[in-house]
């Protein structure tokens, strides 16, 4: 029934090699996935050169040319102080993707951590644990990082921090139940009975078996994560003027909103864009990864 | 061809008619007093804090006093004195006792009579300063008040007090019923009780306030008024609904839907698109001034280099051009030029680099790092950001909090611990002298004003200057005075405890249904001589 592959004497490095090539194939038939993968790569580009490509500083204010429209010495126009807001917007791209991914991967290391310890051992833990991040778990995100905010007064590093604290509980809960379902596989078992470490047997045996839902869960919460923070920068409590945040530019464009479209468009543009291919890719992610979605059963 | 005029003719005469019965039908129903649909919605830009005039802190809780209370006198737009509660007044030769004769035949909302012992309890309260309340400090020179008849009441100050008797046509000088002084500072501030044109219907913190006309208003009443009426009976408006909208292109949006008759505090961007949408207009220069304040008990701005360093590092022309559309006026002096005794400084030369050197100097080359707490309207943003890529210039590194108006005010207003553990290091905000007076506007830098009793946001203390404002405040002799202000506010330019950016041009906007908006001389929306179209 399942004799795909060739070669019937399974090692362990060319079963890492046939997985791969089969992730690959998988992920290549998600072409929305790949555009989105090509643009993030463009953006990251963007992100580590910014202040290098960016035509002008991005507070280098010349007020004889505030609020004008595109042109080509303004690609995006000028805002209220007369600052090139393309070089701003470009240079926004570093806060938030920095922003997205340090939060999540700090979330996904604390997160997996929880979830591998109480889903192995259970017991008393495991109900404490799981109900306190329950509790977190029930506000709606955005509420919470305002309320967290609000203690720890406005600023993008405390907006970070709210992020991070309500990101935690999805990877607990989503590494947990993943590690229950394993830690009973036979493989696990095997391990156990040849006396490995319970160290070992996490890090090494369940750990990678959770690794595929924690992937996608990655791509897509990064996306979260970075509305997040232009949400809070928008309502005031992330980050401060001057900083060139997209959510923060989008918030000062308000005013003109009726006579200067550029100023809203750009910076809204360009969330839209990033937060989509988040999206998108981890979308083809899942798709490419999950055994039941594709035809590697 | 014939048959064609004709028919052209007759249009014509139809429409002429139909102009003219309008015309009639709408006359008809002014005879009547207010009409039943003359309901207008007020956007502000901030929540009001409170209902009871005398604990008022913002421009905000300022909009609905004069709608529910009347004083004994107001000030017109003009700056002239119309007598309200009170018919007229009689000061003795020396200054010190003010004798009002005050009007009969009126009544507060809920029944009591106005008479000289409702004004006493009112003057009681508000010359008693262990009440706390925000705005009366003012009032402190009150030292007992005696009935002397029915209708007459006589007060008596402890010094001669220039501007007293414009202290008592502001906003806290409001008239309430002695019955809602007596329930406490709970009812004050929740349940007003006065004899204004309009009485409350609903107040929900957050969304709105409502008010509906009195219908039986003294001042529709030409016998009370003594022959001619204060306003006409078809002045006013059903009810008004005051909405606080802080965001200005909302306020934009909703006056553009219709959902709102009049907007204030408008960007000049908007402003201007308004005006050429058909919207009414109104632009004032008020006696409000926006300061930019340096708290001088702190150690660095103890040094005077630095606080010139500041005031010359700040392009305030730029700044007018770039964030008010050089609406507003350039500052020549800490009062605005529409007030007595105004004296125009040298103005200060715009120059980074000396600042530069200054800041050297005083061995804060290699920067500086300030906190500055300003309010979240979305101008007073701009400015702010403004002055802080100014500083930048000079290496002052600003760091701006921009918090809720009336949360400021209690923090800042009401600040009651040591000056010098500010948590701000310079605060910028506007302020508005109520009173129209000097000893309002540069009195309240003296070392006696420190908050919570005053308004010296810079907890600026000088002797010199104390001298000179005491002077100034205690006498009602105006060459006296205007020797007095003159050296205070030359003394106040060259020491810059607190930088004056720029006086304030008040604009609102509003629709085709209201007619005779205006703001009063302070700055405050001045509705008296509205009234509704059709």
């Amino acid at each position: 029934m399942f004799f795909k592959k060739k070669n019937p004497m399974v090692t362990e490095e060319n079963d890492m090699d046939t997985r791969w090539s089969d992730f690959l194939r998988n992920f290549k038939k998600q072409k929305t996935a790949v555009v989105a993968f090509f643009v993030l790569v463009l953006l990251f580009f963007i992100a580590i050169f910014c202040y290098k490509i960016a035509p002008y500083g991005i507070n280098e204010y010349n007020y004889a040319e505030k609020l004008q429209g595109p042109s080509m010495a303004h690609l995006f126009g000028t805002d209220e102080f007369g600052r090139d807001l393309f070089s701003r917007v470009l240079c926004g791209t570093r806060i938030s993707l920095s922003i997205g991914f340090i939060t999540v991967t700090i979330a996904t290391v604390i997160g997996s951590v929880i979830g591998l310890f109480t889903g192995y051992y259970g017991g008393i833990l495991d109900g404490i644990t799981m109900r306190i991040l329950d509790a977190v778990y029930a506000f709606p995100g955005l509420i919470l990082a305002i309320a967290i905010v609000a203690i720890l007064g406005p600023g993008l590093a405390n907006a970070a921090i709210a992020i991070v604290i309500f990101c935690i509980p999805t990877y607990a809960r989503l590494v947990r139940s993943c590690t229950l379902q394993l830690k009973n596989s036979v493989y696990v078992r095997a391990a156990k009975c040849l006396g490995a470490s319970d160290l070992r047997i996490l890090f090494k045996h369940i750990l990678p078996g959770v690794f595929p839902d924690v992937i996608v869960q990655y791509s897509l919460s990064v996306s979260g994560s970075i509305m997040t923070t232009a949400s809070l920068s928008f309502l005031g409590m992330g980050a401060m003027s001057p900083t060139p945040e997209w959510g923060l530019l989008l918030s000062n464009s308000r005013t003109y909103f009726y006579s200067c479209w550029h100023y809203a468009v750009f910076p809204g543009l360009a969330i839209v864009i990033t937060v989509l291919c988040f999206n998108l890719l981890g979308d083809g992610l899942r798709m490419a990864l999950d055994p039941k979605l594709n035809d590697r059963a | 061809m014939k048959k064609l005029l004709s028919v052209v003719l007759s249009i014509v005469m139809i429409f002429a008619l139909a102009a003219c019965g309008g015309g009639e039908g709408g006359n008809a129903s002014v005879t009547d007093g207010v009409s039943e649909n003359a309901n207008i919605t007020i956007l502000d830009y901030a929540e009001m804090s409170t209902l009871n005039p005398i604990d008022i802190g913002t421009e905000s809780d300022q909009v609905p006093v004069f709608m529910l209370y009347d004083p004994l006198v107001k000030l017109g737009a003009d700056q002239e004195y119309i007598w309200m509660l009170a018919k007229d007044c009689d000061m003795s030769d020396d200054g010190l006792e003010y004798t009002f004769h005050l009007r009969e035949g009126i009544s507060f909302s809920d029944g009591t009579p106005w008479n000289a012992d409702a004004a006493k309890a009112n003057l009681d309260m508000m010359a008693d300063q262990s009440n706390g309340f925000k705005s009366q400090f003012v009032y402190e020179c009150i030292d007992h008040v005696d009935v002397v008849d029915d209708y007459t009441v006589k007060v008596t100050l402890k010094y001669v007090s220039a501007p007293f008797l414009n202290t008592l046509a502001i906003q806290s000088a409001a008239m309430m019923s002695p019955t809602l002084i007596e329930q406490g500072k709970q009812a004050m501030a929740t349940t007003p009780i006065g004899t204004g044109q309009y009485v409350l219907n609903e107040r929900r913190v957050g969304e709105y306030v409502k008010l509906d006309l009195n219908r039986d208003w003294w001042g529709y009443d030409a016998d009370i008024c003594g022959g001619t009426p204060i306003l006409e009976k078809d002045y006013g408006f059903n009810s008004i609904t005051i909405r606080p909208v802080s965001e200005e292109s909302t306020r934009v949006a909703l006056l553009q839907s219709g959902e709102a008759d009049l907007a204030i505090s408008l960007t000049p961007n908007n402003k201007k698109m308004l005006e050429e949408s058909g919207y009414g207009v109104v632009t004032k220069q008020g006696a409000s001034m926006s300061y930019f304040y340096l708290n001088c008990q702190k150690d660095v701005f103890k040094d005077i280099r630095v606080r010139q360093a500041i005031s010359m590092a700040i392009d305030i022309d730029a700044l007018n051009e770039v964030v008010y559309g050089n609406e507003y006026t350039r500052a020549e002096s800490p009062l605005t030029s529409s007030m007595k005794f105004f004296e125009k400084q040298e103005p200060i030369e715009y120059n980074p680099e000396k600042a530069k050197k200054l800041l050297e100097e005083a061995g804060y080359g290699d920067g500086l790092t300030l906190v500055c707490w300003e309010e979240n309207d979305t101008t007073d943003i701009q400015r702010g950001e403004f002055i802080q890529q100014q500083l930048e210039q000079i290496g002052i590194t600003l760091k701006i909090y921009p918090q809720e108006g009336g949360f400021l005010t209690d923090n800042v207003n009401a600040y009651s611990g040591a000056p010098k553990d500010t948590e701000f290091d310079c605060y910028i905000r506007g302020y508005g002298a109520d009173t129209i007076d000097a000893d309002e506007m540069i009195g309240r830098f003296a070392t006696a004003q420190f908050p919570p009793l005053g308004g010296n946001y810079s907890f600026y203390s000088n002797e010199e200057f104390d001298k000179w404002i005491d002077i100034g405040g205690k006498s009602i002799d105006d060459e006296v005075r205007q020797e007095a202000y003159s050296k205070a506010q030359k003394i106040f330019w060259d020491d810059v405890p607190a930088v004056s950016l720029l006086s304030y041009a008040y604009t609102a906007a509003f629709n085709e249904h209201i007619d005779g908006v205006d703001f009063g001389c302070a700055g405050g929306l001045y509705l008296m001589n509205a009234k509704y179209v059709e």
